[in-house]
């Protein structure tokens, strides 16, 4: 962690993390490829690394990178350590202080394709190391299933949710977080004073996942008590980033509403199979938690999405992405309520969108699918519509 | 690498389609057209690609105005006092329905479909355009702000949804805007339908459909009324930009073309198009155009000296930006050799003992025994060029350097053994100079733009480019020209015309005016331009109309004669002189023969033919 990037993050008063999820590397040419991520392929020419330009089109920077799971396709080794570089190079263009991998059921050789004896060696030797910047982080990793970093504004559990593959014979088909990992997790929550944005990094969905017929058979077993774990308000209120789906989404873990945040990211780069093609693209985030308000506010937050389009570039998702250019988390207020009290403050008015967000600021702070609901509610219930540009919203009031 | 010319669009990538008004208006530089377009009249900007008629047409947008910061900006905005409403030709117009293999349409179920989305689009830009004017952010130079408080825009947005059948999601010019974008995907419902329900009792559906009733003309007008009231503006005038109307149905291209007849006096008309256009009779559509209702403007110069003063200046914005804003354009790129005037010659010491011209001169008579017998039938004396003080000698010197220049460059000595009759140059300097880039681009902004970005990456550091320089990107975009010229589709034709596309045809007359220039007896005026002739078969004329739109062979109309191009037959042509450095001829317009006389010339040469050009 640098000095500099650390004071900066306690001047903006906000965490930024940016989230490469399932890149899917791999080096054969030749048979159907998984993704866009060839390590022969001028890295220009990737996904990955047409995320630079982008940066400097947008000039965007983030505080943290994550990386839940997937560097690789099939576990090649070759793949995977290219792969984990690039991404070092991406952290370094973003300027984060910190870098967080996890392990995905690619990333492990639970078919012993590449030898006959160790699955995750190639991961355990990687350089720099893996997951995490330092060798005893690493190696609480590796020995306990998770490892926890803090820092003045967060707390981020790294978690191994593919800890078991290699070992069972149906395990490498599922995630899984043990009794044994839950109730020493618990232990270390215990010991460690809650921070304004708590973290959870791993590869697999702790809850079904079962959009689109994506099969609801390969989620993390016991996830839900993770959640639960998490959820229960005594550690603070938390996000769960999580990848191998491929399938982009945000939502609120199932429980009361200190429920965990559980952000699915779409993967970078992979070749998304027929069923996913219409409803997810592939995508690369930006989260932003302005954590300095959070003594009123809780957690909340808000994203932005980019689209790899053709051609080596990143663009403005389209409604058929997953996740649209720009969402929010955090804000549990219900329509209904919400709706009434914009109807009362507008009256018969027509206002540009911005003089609605500064009496609103929560608004930002809604899942896409409830600044959806809210909107039908508005138009159903008070006759009050929204006008977007572009799928940004420009203006809201009273129907004509 | 080097070799591999690929064949693709030339310069394509420099298009003003994609850009904003804003951005056009960064690196806009006014030109002679500028100032004509921007006039309070009809007008119609004929140009081949990339000559600048989008941009044009896109700089009389207000943000496009408001952004422009060039020293003479604010004149030029002080003229426009109307307000620009930009309308792209969308090929849905044509195709949409085409597209839906809806092969069972009349002609009439096709126009109206077309109309209707015309209709569409037009209402479209009108909203964009007022929305222009009422609601954009701070910006540079302000120019033609209405003020149009929230009540009276909800007022004015009530009025135009019932005027035009629209419910827009709120009382705002925005969400009109939006509520127009909408009838488009209505429209293409309606003709999805119809593709499936067929023949049977179309005409009584159809003519149920609201969407398909509009005709863009009366409602324009009324909107344009109601924003001009509520803004205190009653007599304000309106511009629709119609850009590449090549594109567009004829028959909606013949309604806009005779609009300025009956039309509100609201109302301007401001059209762009391609030279030529084989569907259209020519001569009715641009009848009215030639009663004067049209100032007709045309984007591309007969003659080299024309465009100059725009390239000049382009190309200073271009140094500019690369941050030589010092230098000129005659210090950066040097002189020309086919820059012949008095004033070029007498300062670069033309005639003096060690001058370039007289070397020439004299080497080429060293070589060329007809040459030779000329000059000493003239009574001029190589060694003392200089003593040619009278008018009369200076003048007879001036109007053959072009011509002994490009010959003594290409052609062997008289009793050189060998069987080669051509001297190859790589990439001769033949061509370089201020004057002959701007010659070679044919003051045709896309490609000057990028000739000379590629130039400047290889200049000095106070902007100079070496003459190598020169001559080597020249030769590199001639030929990059030429593969473009060899994919221009044309109608397929039969061996009868011994033509077989743009690229064969440019390359008959090109190497007929090399024989002229540089092989054969020497010859102080020997042929540069031609006329189309009525002897051309039509698939000839109809493939120079193809070598007319893309920029490969210039329209020189005679004096008095319209610079709409019409009928080819009867015209003058000349080849562009970006293809100057492949078939060696000079740039220069050179007397006119017929193109059937060139044809048949070339094609009695026959077998020559290969063995002279690879
Ligand atoms: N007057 C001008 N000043 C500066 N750049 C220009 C000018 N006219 C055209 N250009 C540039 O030249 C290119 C071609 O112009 P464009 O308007 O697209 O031509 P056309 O519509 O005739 O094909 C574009 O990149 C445009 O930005
Ligand atoms: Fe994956
Ligand atoms: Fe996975
Ligand atoms: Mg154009």
């Amino acid at each position: 962690m640098t000095e500099e990037s650390i004071a900066k993050l306690k001047v903006d008063g906000e965490l930024s993390v940016a989230v490469v999820s399932d890149l899917h590397a791999y080096e054969e040419v030749g048979e159907a490829r998984p993704s866009f991520y060839c390590i022969r392929d001028e890295f220009e020419e990737t996904p990955l690394g047409a995320l630079l330009p982008l940066f400097d089109k947008e000039a965007l920077q983030a505080d943290i990178l994550v990386c839940p799971g997937d560097l690789g396709d099939k576990a090649n080794p070759a793949a995977i350590r290219e792969a984990w570089l690039r991404v070092h190079e991406i952290g370094d263009h973003l300027g984060v202080h910190l870098l967080a991998g996890t392990v995905g059921n690619h990333d492990i050789d639970s078919r012993y394709v590449h030898n006959d004896h160790d699955p995750k060696g190639h991961l355990q030797n990687l350089k720099p190391p893996f997951p995490l910047p330092e060798v005893d982080q690493n190696d609480r990793f590796w020995s306990r299933n998770y490892e926890i970093v803090l820092h003045d504004a967060y707390r981020l559990v790294v978690l191994n949710s593919s800890a078991f593959h290699g070992a069972g014979q149906d395990e490498f088909q599922h995630g899984r977080i043990s009794n044994y990992t839950l109730d020493a997790l618990k232990q270390r929550l215990h010991e460690t004073e809650n921070r304004p944005v708590n973290m959870l990094l791993c590869h697999h969905h702790p809850q079904k996942h079962m959009e689109i017929n994506l099969g609801d058979y390969d989620d993390m077993r016991s996830g839900q008590l993770l959640t639960d774990l998490l959820g229960n308000g005594e550690f603070g209120e938390w996000i769960i980033i999580h990848g191998h789906k491929h399938h982009p989404k945000i939502c609120y873990a199932q429980g009361g509403s200190s429920a965990p945040v559980v952000f699915s990211s779409g993967s970078l780069c992979h070749v998304l199979f027929d069923e996913l093609n219409t409803v997810a693209q592939r995508q690369f985030y930006i989260l932003r938690f302005p954590f300095a308000k959070y003594s009123s506010t809780g957690l909340v937050g808000t994203f932005r999405a980019w689209d790899y389009e053709f051609k080596y570039q990143w663009g403005r998702p389209t409604r058929k992405s997953g996740l649209p250019s720009r969402g929010g988390f955090g804000c549990r207020e219900k329509p209904a309520v919400f709706a009434a009290q914009i109807a009362k403050w507008l009256g018969t008015r027509v206002v540009p969108w911005s003089e609605f967000v500064d009496e609103f600021p929560w608004y930002e702070y809604l899942l896409p699918q409830d600044q959806h609901a809210l909107r039908t509610t508005l138009a159903n219930e008070h006759s009050i519509n929204v006008q977007s540009e572009e799928e940004m919203p420009v203006q809201i009031g009273a129907a004509s | 690498m080097n070799s591999s010319v690929r064949k693709t669009a030339f310069y394509e990538a420099f298009n003003a389609r994609a850009l904003r008004p804003e951005e056009v208006a960064e690196r806009f530089v006014p030109s002679d057209a500028f100032r004509r377009l921007i006039r309070q009249a009809h007008s119609i900007v004929v140009g081949p690609r990339g000559s600048g008629k989008t941009t044009l047409l896109k700089m009389l947008q207000q943000p496009a105005l408001e952004t422009w910061a060039h020293p003479d900006a604010e004149a030029y905005r002080a003229e426009v006092t109307y307000t620009g409403v930009f309308i792209p030709t969308d090929l849905s117009w044509k195709t949409q329905i085409e597209s839906l293999g809806a092969h069972d349409f009349s002609d009439q179920d096709h126009q109206l479909f077309e109309g209707a989305a015309f209709t569409v689009h037009v209402l479209h830009a009108l909203a964009t355009a007022m929305i222009y004017r009422v609601h954009r952010g701070p910006a540079a130079f302000s120019h033609r702000r209405a003020d149009l408080p929230w009540l009276k825009e909800q007022a004015i947005v009530k009025e135009i949804s019932s005027i035009i059948g629209v419910s827009p999601a709120l009382p705002t010019l925005i969400s009109l805007k939006h509520a127009l974008g909408k009838r488009l995907t209505r429209l293409r419902e309606v003709a999805v339908r119809e593709r499936v329900l067929q023949k049977e009792g179309r005409r009584e559906r159809l003519a149920m459909e609201q969407v398909l009733k509009m005709w863009y003309l009366e409602p324009t007008i009324s909107c344009i009324e109601v924003f001009n009231d509520a803004v205190g503006e009653p007599r304000a005038r309106w511009a629709l930009l119609f850009d590449e109307l090549e594109l567009a149905p004829e028959w909606i291209r013949e309604q806009l073309v005779n609009a300025t007849r009956s039309v509100d006096e609201r109302i301007l008309f401001k059209l762009s198009l391609s030279p030529y256009d084989e569907n259209v009779v020519q001569d009715s559509m641009l009848a009215p155009m030639q009663d004067n209702d049209y100032d007709a403007i045309a984007l591309w110069h007969a003659s080299r000296e024309d465009g100059y003063n725009f390239c000049a200046a382009l190309w200073q914005s271009l140094l500019s930006a690369r941050g030589h804003s010092e230098a000129t354009a005659e210090a950066t790129l040097g002189p020309s050799i086919f820059d012949a005037t008095e004033v070029a010659l007498r300062t670069h010491g033309a005639y003096g003992p060690r001058s370039s011209h007289r070397r020439r001169f004299r080497d080429l008579a060293k070589k060329d025994r007809t040459f030779a017998d000329y000059l000493s039938a003239k009574g001029l004396d190589v060694n003392s060029l200089e003593e040619g003080d009278e008018n009369a000698r200076a003048s007879e010197i001036r109007k053959i350097i072009s011509i002994v220049a490009t010959r003594e460059t290409y052609r062997v000595p008289d009793d050189s053994k060998g069987r080669q009759r051509v001297r190859s140059r790589k990439n001769p300097k033949l061509y370089v100079g201020a004057k002959s880039v701007f010659a070679m681009v044919e003051g045709n902004p896309r490609w000057l733009i990028a000739i000379g970005s590629r130039l400047l990456q290889g200049s000095d550091d106070e902007g100079r480019i070496p003459e190598a320089v020169q001559s080597r990107e020249l030769m590199s975009a001639a030929h990059r020209f030429q593969a473009m010229l060899e994919t221009v589709p044309v109608p397929k034709v039969g061996d009868h015309t011994k033509v077989s596309g743009v690229a064969d045809l440019v390359g008959t007359i090109g190497e007929y005016f090399f024989r002229a220039v540089v092989l054969e007896d020497f010859n102080p005026d020997p042929p540069g331009s031609f006329i189309v002739d009525s002897n051309l078969h039509p698939d000839v004329v109809s493939i120079l109309g193809r070598a007319l739109n893309v920029g490969a062979i210039v329209y020189v109309p005679r004096e008095r004669e319209s610079v709409l191009v019409g009928d080819l037959i009867g015209k003058r042509f000349r080849l562009c002189y970006l293809l100057a450095p492949i078939y060696r001829f000079p740039i220069r317009l050179g007397r006119e023969v017929s193109l059937s006389t060139i044809i048949r010339a070339m094609s009695e040469e026959g077998a020559h033919q290969t063995t002279l050009f690879k």
